[in-house]
């Protein structure tokens, strides 16, 4: 697993981030931007979940390794996605702004997220291809902005081709996470992994669990 | 091995000695019984490979008593010694051809030169038969001596190269039509020494392990192998020694023997030395000495063998971890360097292979089934052998099934496919003529062009439906991310017709692609166009080169995946469950593991079953496995057997390295574009076969148990519509999701 060297005295927090959002908006691209630093035009479409980890330093005695769970986009999927979010600790939910139509699938999977993901979840929302901004722009900067302080969500615009803005997507929301709890367990043991439920694809009755 | 060193000490009557010199004639003895392609593998390597003979021979002369294990040399001789001896090469291979021996002839055993060895029956405590695993590793043994309790390297009998065993299965394929006995075992050169061993010898199963053969046991010998008797290391937890190697279960004795070797023995023996630490250094070195113990030695890789006779037992607890992580890497290792020795073995059995062809091409398909699963498959179905097939109206003439057998074996040349694959897409029907494909190609090409038009002439829809613009928009998206490394796919020499686009350029492939989606999203009503078709369309649409025989092509591979890509995901879900049911069916331990590590929803194995390992392989790969799956030779849902083999042939990783969900999805992410296909056919055809007899002796028993009118039916393992649904060659009904 891809993780920055950390030195010995760190406690590293084990956080679970979830990518959401329309088909081919740049999910998938902005982990591997994140990740391995890396873009490619022509990213396949992911079928069914990957999973990736990073580890984001915070502060000089703590890290967050996110376990980050790419999932596939298209509509007809939409019943896997609880599995992913069900034990999230934190969710991007990403649009494209040369698409309008992709900032309201991005709005019903915020919806979603606030309706059946663990209470405290921490949401960003991402408008991405900020590189085609000048040519193709069809989501204001301001109304999307103005939306995700309405939904009290984090809000950047991305690019993962430039990269501009992915790696300050990743960290202020790393850097949100309550660790507290979680660094007193982790002097012991960092939990391991994620706790999903069995019972895909059928969501999850009610937003508790045990995070 | 030092224990080599002290072979061959000249004294016959020194019962102390495990060797001996006694020859008829001094050096030469006659030959009794004799294997080829008996092997030392020294390392992992396949170039390092010693071939030999391995031999029965007689030390006694004219005497009117039987034989004895004590009259009785097994040895072994490296074929590089023979080299220098065509005489005597000639003895052993007449020995191994013939069924009554020559005992005229006589040959020279040799001293100690590389691994070679002779000894006395009599001074063999036990044997360990390993049989081999689903065609991929070969079936091997390791001796043990009686009164050093020394091992001698284990040998490996190499199946597919050696005469006398591919003669011998052949008449038993003829005879049984079954290459399974009735135990579900395999014949191999091992069962063949044991038959031979048998005639002078007591061989006794232990009941711990039925691979372990005792050899004229004694009293106490058997009792310490039937008894499970460690108890005088045991007192304080009684437990934990009470079953040093798992008592064999019924359900397991369909697994496969290495993997069981392996884990059962190495494993479960290796985890409770991790409680001796809680002994003090007697009762280690009591179970140390116990001879279970020692009979369970051979198994381990030479370093942690090593690790035991350090005679530092007093630091195992240091010594523990590390060796559960050098296990777990060499399991790793095992994995990866079988898939690369396979390969090799595959293209070394080429030319064996070619001249098998000729030899048995009268033989049914059966017994082909029977070599090619264990070694390797078979030829590709060739032009002639496919023009041939046809009569002169171009109506096939040949047995469909024999066809589909050979397809099902060993694929096609490629230059072939398009041509069989409408006929596997279910374009064409098999018992057309040539001209009636002629005629059914041109109405197929007229319909495709009529339901292309229903969208494309249809211009206020393209612009005002707002759900054919999504659909469309999907497309687009899609197919501009779909194989862009192919060829066809790479160059972007047109401009995009909608200037609108995001895409400022595409090609006519690219553009012949979006159509046949659309069409397709307008021609399966229930479904619509839905992400990772695009990626099953692609490899039919470029085997093709014809529109209307891809569009087509397409609508037959959708029949077979329809179910697939459903709203509410039964399809999936449906096939996760069988995949479920058949691993817990087949392998326990490893379907523990996976409800250990929440994996055992098998999600992990989504996106293979969703677009059939489309992903998976590299282009020309898939397609090869195309081939198989389009056969429904031995069932519709064969897709299943490769996930569950693709299962099994990392299962040691999968049990050893992964602790979590996320850890399993991951690590069957990654094996994308490193699977080896071949081997993964291989195993997949043993894991039907084994799947098929125990549902067929799972039956039978329940059978039995009913008109004895038992109640411990109720114990048998239960075999669900779900998992019956897997032998059928026919599409299953997908009514319900309830199993």
């Amino acid at each position: 697993m891809a993780s920055n060297p950390v030195p010995k005295n760190v406690v590293t927090v084990n956080q679970k981030l979830v990518l959401l959002g329309d088909s081919a908006v740049g999910k998938s691209s902005l982990v591997l931007r994140f990740v391995k630093d890396q873009f490619d035009d022509y990213r396949e479409s992911t079928i069914g979940a990957a999973f990736l980890t990073q580890t984001v330093p915070i502060d000089d005695s703590t890290s967050v390794k996110l376990e980050i769970w790419d999932t596939a986009g298209q509509e007809r999927y939409k019943s896997l996605a609880p599995m992913y979010y069900r034990n999230a600790n934190c969710a991007i939910v990403v649009y494209d702004i040369t698409q309008a139509s992709s900032l309201e699938k991005a709005k019903s999977w915020i919806k979603e997220l606030q309706r059946q993901a663990p209470e405290g979840i921490i949401i960003a929302l991402a408008g991405n291809k900020l590189d085609l901004a000048h040519e193709r722009r069809a989501v204001e900067k301001s109304d999307a902005e103005a939306y995700a302080a309405e939904a009290n969500l984090l809000f950047f615009e991305t690019s993962a081709k430039t990269a501009e803005n992915v790696n300050e997507l990743f960290t202020t929301i790393s850097k949100k996470l309550p660790l507290e709890d979680k660094l007193n367990q982790a002097r012991g043991n960092a939990p391991r992994g994620v706790n999903l439920s069995e019972s895909w694809p059928n969501p999850p009755s009610g937003g508790t669990c045990a995070c | 091995m030092s224990g080599l060193e002290q072979l061959d000490i000249p004294e016959m009557t020194d019962v102390e000695d495990d060797t001996v010199d006694i020859r008829i004639d001094k050096s030469r003895v006659a030959l009794l019984f004799s294997k080829s392609k008996v092997c030392i593998h020294p390392t992992t390597k396949i170039k390092d490979n010693i071939s030999g003979y391995l031999s029965l021979s007689k030390t006694k002369t004219n005497s009117g008593t039987p034989l004895t294990g004590n009259d009785i040399l097994l040895s072994w001789v490296p074929d590089s010694f023979l080299k220098s001896r065509p005489r005597d090469l000639n003895v052993f291979r007449t020995a191994e051809a013939s069924t009554e021996s020559d005992l005229k002839q006589l040959v020279e055993i040799p001293d100690h030169l590389d691994y070679s060895f002779s000894i006395r029956l009599n001074s063999i405590y036990s044997i360990l038969f390993r049989p081999p695993k689903y065609g991929w590793n070969y079936g091997s043994i390791v001796i043990n001596l009686r009164n050093s309790g020394e091992s001698l390297p284990p040998l490996f009998f190499h199946d597919d190269e050696c005469s006398s065993t591919i003669e011998y299965s052949r008449r038993i394929a003829k005879d049984h039509f079954d290459p399974f006995d009735e135990n579900g075992n395999i014949f191999w050169g091992g069962t063949h020494l044991i038959m031979h061993l048998k005639k002078y010898i007591n061989l006794e199963h232990s009941t711990h392990e039925p691979q372990l053969y005792l050899v004229n046991p004694s009293p106490e010998d058997t009792l310490a192998f039937q008894s499970h008797d460690l108890s005088h290391v045991d007192s304080p937890t009684k437990q934990g020694f009470s079953d040093p190697v798992p008592s064999p279960k019924k359900s397991q004795s369909y697994l496969n023997p290495f993997r069981r070797a392996f884990q059962d023995l190495s494993f479960t023996v290796l985890e409770r030395f991790s409680r001796v630490t809680n002994y003090g250094k007697s009762e280690v070195d009591k179970l140390m000495d116990h001879k279970v113990t020692k009979s369970l030695l051979p198994h381990f890789p030479r370093e942690v063998q090593v690790l035991f006779e350090s005679k530092r037992l007093q630091n195992l607890t240091e010594e523990y971890d590390p060796a559960r992580i050098f296990l777990a890497k060499w399991a790793a290792g095992v994995v990866e360097n079988s898939d690369t020795n396979i390969t090799n073995a595959t293209s070394d059995a080429g030319l064996l292979s070619e001249q098998q062809q000729e030899e048995d091409s009268s033989l049914g398909p059966f017994e082909l089934v029977y070599f090619d699963e264990r070694v390797k498959r078979g030829e590709p179905l060739s032009v002639d052998q496919w023009k041939s097939s046809f009569n002169s109206e171009g109506r096939l003439m040949v047995n469909i099934d024999y066809l589909l057998g050979i397809i099902f074996h060993g694929g096609m040349v490629p230059s072939l496919r398009k041509e069989v694959w409408p006929f596997l897409l279910d374009i064409y029907p098999w018992d057309s003529t040539e001209q009636e494909r002629k005629a059914l190609y041109l109405s197929l090409q007229d319909e495709y062009i009529r339901l292309k038009r229903r969208w494309y002439d249809d211009i206020p829809r393209q612009f005002n439906d707002r759900s054919f613009i999504e659909q469309k928009n999907r497309i687009e998206k899609d197919v501009h991310r779909t194989d862009r490394q192919h060829e066809y796919f790479q160059e972007e020499d047109l401009p995009h017709p909608d200037p609108q686009s995001t895409f400022t350029g595409t090609n006519l492939h690219m553009e012949m692609m979006k159509d046949m989606l659309l069409t397709y999203n307008e021609y399966d009503t229930e479904l619509g166009y839905v992400q990772g078709m695009s990626d099953l369309l692609s490899p039919i649409y470029v085997t093709f080169s014809d529109n209307a025989l891809a569009f087509w092509g397409m609508v037959g591979m959708m029949k077979r995946l329809h179910h697939n890509f459903l709203r509410d995901q039964s399809g999936m879900q449906r096939q996760l469950e069988t995949l479920r049911q058949l691993i817990q069916l087949m392998d326990k331990e490893l379907f523990i593991h996976l409800e250990k590590t929440d994996s055992s929803n098998l999600f992990c194995f989504f996106r293979m079953l969703l677009i059939y390992y489309k992903r998976e392989f590299d282009w020309e790969i898939l397609l090869k496995l195309w081939d198989v799956l389009f056969t429904n030779y031995l069932s519709y849902d064969y897709h299943i057997f490769i996930a569950y083999a693709i299962a099994e042939r990392h299962r040691e990783v999968l049990l050893n390295q992964t602790h979590a969900f996320d850890e399993v999805l991951k690590y069957f992410n990654e094996l994308s574009g490193r699977i080896a296909l071949e081997p993964t056919l291989i195993c997949a055809v043993h894991c039907f076969y084994q799947f098929k007899q125990t549902v067929s002796l799972i039956d039978r028993k329940r059978q039995e148990q009913n008109e004895n009118n038992e109640e411990a039916s109720k114990s048998l393992p239960v075999i669900t519509p779900y998992l019956r649904s897997l032998l059928s060659k026919k599409p299953p009904h997908y009514g319900g999701t309830n199993n």
